[in-house]
């Protein structure tokens, strides 16, 4: 005779239909609650990040010279918070896919018209004059009424340019050199191989700002000081360690069969790397890429250490320059730049982010 | 077909001897099967035979011609992994005409063989990558890398 199951809280054989449900309905109450707690959490503690870039944005396109103004931000994020929580009612009440879809549109539509009769009228590009007119400051400058002579700027494209160079040039570096080397690393007996792993750590976990004054001086003697070709090596030689390690993860997950079975099948080395090993790791090398070109695109330390003439700007000394130009007269156009500066790596980021999902210390599983 | 000879051959993988003093005579056409324990050196052997080890002395010859130093690539020798080996990256098709591509045998030429291979594992190439597939391909692969050529393909089922 088996012992009634009571750890349910309710006696099996006894049990009648009510029961039950009022089993369910605790059940469902308690996963409720969970729900709400953890969404509340999340919201708490992602707030404080989504919010500065929603106001960088606010402003970016909304405020006029010389007007330090949040109405916009408010009403916006009033509407933008109505909406999410109607978005979030409508998807818990709608019973059907095709209810949900209504109910979605109807509120999208419904926040638009909200926002473009609130905040529409104060919406405007003027901040992005920088775009078109190099010399933007002294225009900004001027209507604030200030006369004073203001940095002369050159033109955002061309330190839109320079950063594409510096950030793309340390991408190509960075994955010709660190697949060689990582492959070597992991597929090869050679001495002080375990010294020279733990030692690519180590570089990594150095902090590089200690090197600034050496590699200034050694960037002067070898002439490179001021130049884009000095940054970039100097960039490469930091990001290096890093990817190697990362991309030596990748290839110890693949298996030594596939290469000799490559080798068996005519393959010479060099070709089974190519055309069998390569492959194999290509997230890995999409991984690396990606991160060595934010990394590159958002340097500033270096860049601010290593440049100097104005036409070697890259965005982040752009974005620098500005600020320290325009900040207390115009927060609009300061703010217009940091969206133009931010664009490009948010898409890039968003286009790898499936790539960049996969990678781990350990290399890809399966 | 060829006649296939080990001769006092050696394999030490740092202090580790792996095979000591291997003598041993495949003669044309003939069929062998290697038995042991785990870790006796089966593969080891295989894969100097194959090319892809190199031995640490004695000598490896095919029909009376010292190979120890002949590259893998020009060896004609076919060899199935215990896991498979796989390109994982190419289609079914792509992989059996891997080898294909480096004896520089014509398109046409190279398809019909593969054709012919997959008939021999009476499994289509336009099949998807199916597990069933997964252990047809090697074996296909080994041998159409071999119909060219004068020596049978020699198959491992374990490389453990």
């Amino acid at each position: 005779m088996a012992a009634p199951a009571t750890f349910t809280g309710i006696d099996t054989r006894l049990a009648t239909p009510a029961d039950w449900d009022r089993l369910a309905a605790r059940a469902r109450s308690l996963r409720r609650a969970k729900a709400v707690a953890l969404y509340a959490f999340l919201i708490a503690v992602s707030l404080p990040i989504i919010l500065p870039y929603f106001w960088l944005l606010t402003i970016a396109f909304s405020t006029k010279t010389g007007v330090a103004d949040t109405l916009v931000l408010w009403r916006s994020l009033a509407v933008l918070a109505l909406a999410v929580i109607a978005f979030w009612l409508a998807a818990m009440l709608a019973q059907t896919r095709r209810q949900m879809w209504v109910g979605v549109t109807a509120i999208a539509l419904a926040a638009t018209i909200v926002f473009a009769r609130l905040v529409g009228p104060d919406l405007h590009l003027r901040n992005f004059i920088f775009l078109v007119e190099p010399d933007f400051a002294s225009i900004v400058r001027s209507r604030a009424g200030e006369v004073r002579g203001a940095v002369q700027f050159p033109s955002v494209w061309r330190a839109f340019g320079n950063s594409t160079l510096i950030a793309g040039a340390q991408t190509v570096i960075v994955l010709t050199v660190a697949p060689l080397a990582a492959y070597y690393l992991s597929r090869f007996q050679f001495p002080a191989r375990a010294a020279m792993l733990r030692s690519l750590l180590v570089l990594h976990a150095f902090p590089v700002l200690t090197l600034i004054v050496p590699m200034f001086l050694m960037l002067y003697w070898i002439g490179l000081l001021d130049t884009l070709a000095g940054v970039i090596l100097v960039l490469v030689a930091f990001e290096l360690p890093f990817a190697i390690f990362i991309m030596k993860g990748f290839f110890d997950a693949v298996p030594w069969d596939i290469e000799m079975s490559a080798l068996t099948d005519g393959a010479s080395r060099r070709q089974a790397f190519l055309r069998v090993v390569l492959p194999q790791v290509r997230n890995g090398l999409l991984a690396i890429a990606v991160f060595t070109f934010i990394r590159g695109w958002e340097e500033y330390i270096f860049v601010f250490t290593f440049l100097i003439r104005n036409t070697n700007w890259t965005m982040s000394l752009y974005m620098y320059y500005v600020r320290d130009d325009v900040m207390g007269v115009d927060y609009g156009v300061v703010s217009a730049v940091g969206v133009f500066y931010l664009v490009p790596s948010l898409i890039l980021y968003l286009a790898a982010q499936r790539y960049l999902m996969q990678m781990s210390i350990g290399g890809v599983k399966g | 077909m060829a006649r296939v000879e080990f001769h006092n051959v050696v394999k030490r993988f740092g202090d580790v001897e792996a095979i000591r003093d291997m003598n041993l005579t495949i003669e044309d056409g003939e069929f062998v099967a290697l038995l042991g324990p785990s870790g006796c050196g089966k593969s080891t052997s295989l894969f100097m035979l194959a090319g892809i080890y190199l031995p640490s002395s004695g000598e490896l010859l095919f029909d009376d011609r010292v190979v120890n130093e002949v590259e893998a690539k020009d060896r004609n020798i076919g060899i199935v992994f215990q896991s498979y080996a796989l390109y994982p990256h190419m289609t079914v098709r792509d992989n059996v005409l891997f080898p294909l591509r480096f004896k520089r045998i014509p398109r046409e030429e190279a398809l019909g063989r593969v054709r012919a291979a997959a008939d021999l594992v009476q499994a289509s190439c336009r099949a998807a990558s199916s597990s069933g597939w997964r252990s047809r391909a090697p074996w296909s692969r080994s041998p159409s890398s071999c119909f060219s050529t004068s020596r049978s393909p020699i198959w491992t089922r374990r490389s453990g």
